[in-house]
């Protein structure tokens, strides 16, 4: 015991999921994702990282300054006097910046990854669809997970006769064919990027609800849930403290999963036009353009399309690796 | 002595469903009509084989399951119908130690909070108050301070067992339900966890129910034994006058069962006939006289009451 | 006497996370025909993996063995192939486990069960494998076999399986029958029936028995010889009688003064303190040193032998002659 001191739960599921290559590459690619999703202003855009003008220093990736308003700085920066400077990020276009002279331009070295049929330069809209994807995955996971928790939690710990109504709310939301749901909820209201969050949240929530009912049942039986009552936890408590942080595991495997479903139901949503609204950029939108220009405009299906299948597969093969790792029976030495 | 808890026809009956529909369709009868006294500052032991009800009983009188029938007495106040809220209260004065150390202890949770978890409830004192009576409740159950940050899985089945008495102890209880608290034990480990609970009770004046399958062990620290069979009391006796003198004949092939570490004392084993009858069904008459070896026809009709066989020596049986 | 079995200097290590840990530390112990042999101790050690290394059973790897000889037949088992083992195996030597409940196939009737036994060593039509299984539930005292062999394992309570169990180990006769805790997991009225039968059974058949347990009072009632083993080792070895009698190990002592006796009441029992280490932290020395009420200088740097003090009676203690039982 004094030696191996304690490692902790997550350090031996990591230990376990290191084993794992192809998770780890793939956990690599997400870690990559989020570096593109938190750094976008900072690579891709119209405003200097940091400008020197007339002696002072401005940062207008970070800080709006009104003296600036509506210049462009690109031009400004040609212009600049001795001993000023302008520092631009590596992809020195905005995402929804137009440049009607230069549209469906092919992939060169002034547009890595080419332009779209308004002169938008790809590789720009692509990272900044990064954090919109990574979001929506996220906050819709998020929401479903909230809603499959509760309505799990409150199954499992009852029983009885509240666990066969609530089971029977998730038989019937399980019936839905979820997509067509999404689709048609969507017709009816403005297709924003929080609604589609909204919706793909409430829509998908009976993966973890069961799990989480299942755990529960389960848990219900152990002594140590049985010492919370004793001890005289309330109901709230006993679930929140004891049970469900027990129940976890599985749940955050099946998150994971989930996200990778939620990008790719984004992405089908927005080629199909219910998704995020123009301008914003989204994978699926770039996508969702190259069906007009299929036969030439290859950079418009290959970049996007390879973006999508990449963060999709990532997502699934970090669940894989994720729930061998915290799979008891993976537990003996491989 | 005085009474401290007072149990009078209690019943559990688990339903059994079917169908779709969940239709009730019969009962499991664990605990079947069981009245108990338990005096302050005594040990009562409660033996019976697996399915006997033991712990459901156990579990009834501290209300961890609502009772199907009867009346619960804690200090002359009826427990019986209080509501959660009303309930609490009464909890902090009535614990359990449960048998499975690996079980019983919140793997995601450090000593220190399962242990002051009761302390939270209640709504005791400050962090460093309660620190400071976590620290002092594990030396007296005999683990070390630096217990305190540490997890569950770092601890031997023994030393789990220490936390999961420190964490019945931590509010002060006057009453301790003990649900096989040594069965998953080695033999050299039961030993010390006895030693503890005597100690325990000695120090802080603590009433037990010590449920246990092992007679030696009931037989060890109960100043008075109930023998329990498919959700009844058949037999109950100051502990000595139990094994010296049993009454009940389920009591004496019990007694005579337990291997005895004397190769000389060759024991006269009398075995039992078939097995334990499913509690949902249980026969009719005197629950025992399927397998009883003395039994005659009027066990087989009429149900016998547990009676006082003088000097409060108890039993259920027709023909003690 | 004839042994049936024999076990020298047996050696069985562990890998885990890169260390090799030994868990049977130069084991050896003999099984008379016709006698049961009593293994005592505590959960680590070793007494199952001894077991499991009789019947090649040992997962291989993390686990391995090392070093020793396992004689049957004049052979050593250990050199056997797994083909060669598998008709040792279930036929002449046989092993009943803890759980009959999760032993048993919960797909197959009983009497299917302990027939498949009977077809994978012996060459019989249906009609004799129908008798043979009858014969066998009956031998073990399940009442009704004709109507019991067509229930499935749930069907039947704890003390029934094992019932099942013994008669699916005893189904060709073997000359060894190893019983690793075989009750347990059963009630104290169900075990004194189990222990009986294996004991009639042995006389009846004349097999060997290897009767692994932590219960030193069942030990006491059926063994003939005990062998006490500690951390994997063995430490006391001696007939029944002379052990109960006389031990000569303070760890054989503190387990007889650890158990409570019927006779007296709620005093203080003399626990050993401590708990036994895990392999790979074994001390330098005795291995019971830190436990041991008797412990010297010497305990800390010499291992001490497993040497005679008493005829037949073996311990491995520094100080075997002033451990005293207290009365």
């Amino acid at each position: 015991m004094s030696e191996t001191r304690s490692v902790g739960y997550w350090g031996s599921v990591w230990e376990k999921f290191k084993r794992d290559r192809f998770a780890l590459a793939a956990l690599v690619i997400i870690i990559f994702l989020f570096g593109l999703a938190v750094f976008q202003n900072f690579l891709a855009g119209n405003k200097p990282i940091v400008m020197k003008y007339e002696g002072s220093y401005y940062f207008p990736v970070l800080f709006h300054y009104p003296e600036f308003f509506q210049t462009n700085f690109k031009e400004l920066a040609k212009e600049l006097p001795e001993g000023d400077f302008a520092v631009f990020p590596p992809v020195r276009y905005s995402p929804t910046e137009n440049d009607l002279l230069s549209i469906l331009v092919p992939p060169s070295s002034d547009h890595l990854f080419g332009t779209d049929d308004r002169g938008r330069d790809v590789l720009s809209r692509m990272i900044h669809g990064a954090r919109i994807s990574l979001s929506i995955g996220f906050i819709a996971v998020g929401i479903s997970a909230v809603i499959g928790i509760i309505l799990g939690g409150i199954a499992g710990y009852y029983g009885g006769k509240t666990d066969f109504i609530v089971s029977r709310l998730f038989e019937v939301m399980m019936t839905f064919p979820v997509f067509f749901l999404i689709l048609t909820i969507l017709a009816f209201r403005d297709p924003s990027i929080y609604n589609i969050m909204i919706v793909i949240g409430v829509t998908s929530w009976t993966g973890v609800a069961r799990l989480i009912r299942g755990e529960f049942l389960r848990l219900r039986r152990y002594a140590y849930v049985d010492a919370a009552i004793a001890l005289g936890g309330n109901d709230a408590r006993v679930m929140s403290k004891h049970m469900l942080p027990n129940a976890l595991t599985p749940v955050l495997v099946d998150c994971t999963f989930g996200i990778a479903g939620a990008i790719l139901v984004e992405s089908a949503l927005s080629f199909l036009g219910f998704g995020v609204p123009p301008p914003d950029p989204s994978w699926g939108d770039i996508l969702s353009q190259s069906q007009r220009y299929v036969d030439f405009a290859w950079w418009l299906v290959l970049f996007p399309g390879a973006a999508i299948f990449l963060t999709v597969t990532a997502f699934n093969l970090v669940g894989e690796g994720f729930r061998n790792a915290v799979d008891p029976k993976f537990t003996a030495e491989r | 002595m005085k009474e401290l808890l007072k149990v009078s026809g209690l019943k559990k009956y688990f339903p059994i469903t079917s169908g779709i529909l969940s239709r009730v369709s019969n009962y499991v009868k664990a605990v079947d009509g069981v009245d108990l006294t338990v005096g302050r500052g005594e040990t009562l032991g409660l033996v019976g084989e697996s399915g006997c009800g033991k712990t459901t009983l156990g579990k009834t009188i501290i209300k961890l399951h609502e009772p199907t029938e009867g009346e619960i007495f804690f200090e002359d106040k009826d427990i019986t119908n209080l509501s959660a809220s009303r309930m609490r209260p009464v909890r902090k004065r009535m614990q359990i130690v449960f048998q499975d150390p690996y079980g019983s202890l919140n793997p995601k949770m450090k000593v220190e909070d399962i242990v002051a978890e009761g302390l939270v409830i209640h709504g005791h004192s400050s962090g460093a108050e309660r620190k400071a009576a976590v620290g002092e409740t594990l030396h007296t159950v005999g683990l070390r301070e630096d217990a305190l940050s540490r997890y569950p899985h770092e601890f031997s089945g023994g030393q789990r067992q220490r936390i999961a008495i420190a964490r019945a102890i931590a509010l002060k209880p006057d009453f301790i339900v003990c649900d096989e608290p040594i069965s998953a034990l080695d033999v050299s480990v039961q030993a010390q966890i006895i030693n503890l609970f005597i100690e325990l009770q000695e120090r802080l004046g603590l009433t037990y129910l010590f449920i246990s399958h092992d007679l030696r062990v009931v037989k060890h620290i109960s100043d008075r034994v109930a023998v329990m069979y498919l959700g009844k009391i058949i037999e109950l006796a100051a502990s000595k006058e139990l094994y010296e003198n049993p009454l009940h004949p389920y009591t004496k092939v019990l007694i005579s069962s337990v291997p005895v570490a004397d190769p000389q004392r060759k024991r006269e084993t009398t075995l039992l006939k078939g097995d334990v009858p499913s509690p949902i069904n249980p026969p009719e008459g005197c629950a025992f006289h399927p397998r009883c070896p003395i039994a005659v026809a009027k066990c087989s009709r009429e149900e016998p009451e547990l009676r006082d066989a003088g000097s409060g020596h108890m039993v259920a049986c027709h023909l003690a | 006497m004839n042994s049936a079995l024999e076990i020298k200097d047996l050696r069985v290590s562990f890998s885990s996370r890169g260390r090799k840990l030994e868990v049977v530390s130069g084991v050896s112990l003999t099984v008379p025909q016709g006698k049961i042999v009593g293994v005592v101790g505590e959960s680590g050690c070793g007494k199952t993996v001894t077991a499991l290394s009789v019947m090649r059973l040992i997962p291989e790897p993390p686990g391995s063995i090392d070093a020793g000889r396992i004689i049957f037949d004049d052979a050593n088992l250990l050199e056997y192939s797994e083909r060669d083992m598998r008709s040792v195996r279930g036929n002449r030597i046989s092993m009943i486990f803890q759980e009959p409940i999760s032993s048993l196939n919960p797909v197959f009737t009983v009497g299917d069960q302990i027939g498949e036994a009977l077809r994978t060593h012996l060459k019989i039509s249906k009609r004799e494998e129908r008798d043979k299984v009858i014969e066998l539930l009956k031998l073990v005292g399940i009442p009704a076999p004709e109507r019991r062999m067509k229930n499935y394992p749930h069907e039947m309570s704890g003390g029934m399986s094992q019932r099942v169990m013994i008669a699916m180990a005893l189904a060709c006769s073997p000359e060894v029958l190893i019983a690793d805790e075989p009750t347990t997991a059963l009630d104290v009225t169900i075990q004194a029936g189990i222990l009986k039968l294996i004991d009639d059974l042995r006389v009846k058949m004349g097999m060997a028995v290897l009767l692994i347990t932590h219960d030193l009072g069942i030990v006491a009632e059926v063994a003939d010889k005990v062998y006490v083993m500690y951390a994997g080792k063995v430490v006391e070895d001696a007939a029944t009688a002379d052990l109960f009698a006389d031990p000569k190990h303070p760890y054989t002592v503190g387990l007889l003064h650890s158990i409570p006796d019927l006779r007296d009441s709620k005093e203080k029992l003399d626990a050993i303190p401590g708990v036994v280490p895990s392999p790979g932290d074994f001390p330098v020395g005795c291995r019971f040193q830190d436990r041991c009420p008797l412990v010297i200088d010497k305990c800390r740097a010499e291992e001490p032998p497993l040497a005679e003090h008493a005829p037949g009676h073996l311990s491995a203690c520094w100080r075997a002659n002033d451990v005293e039982l207290k009365v």
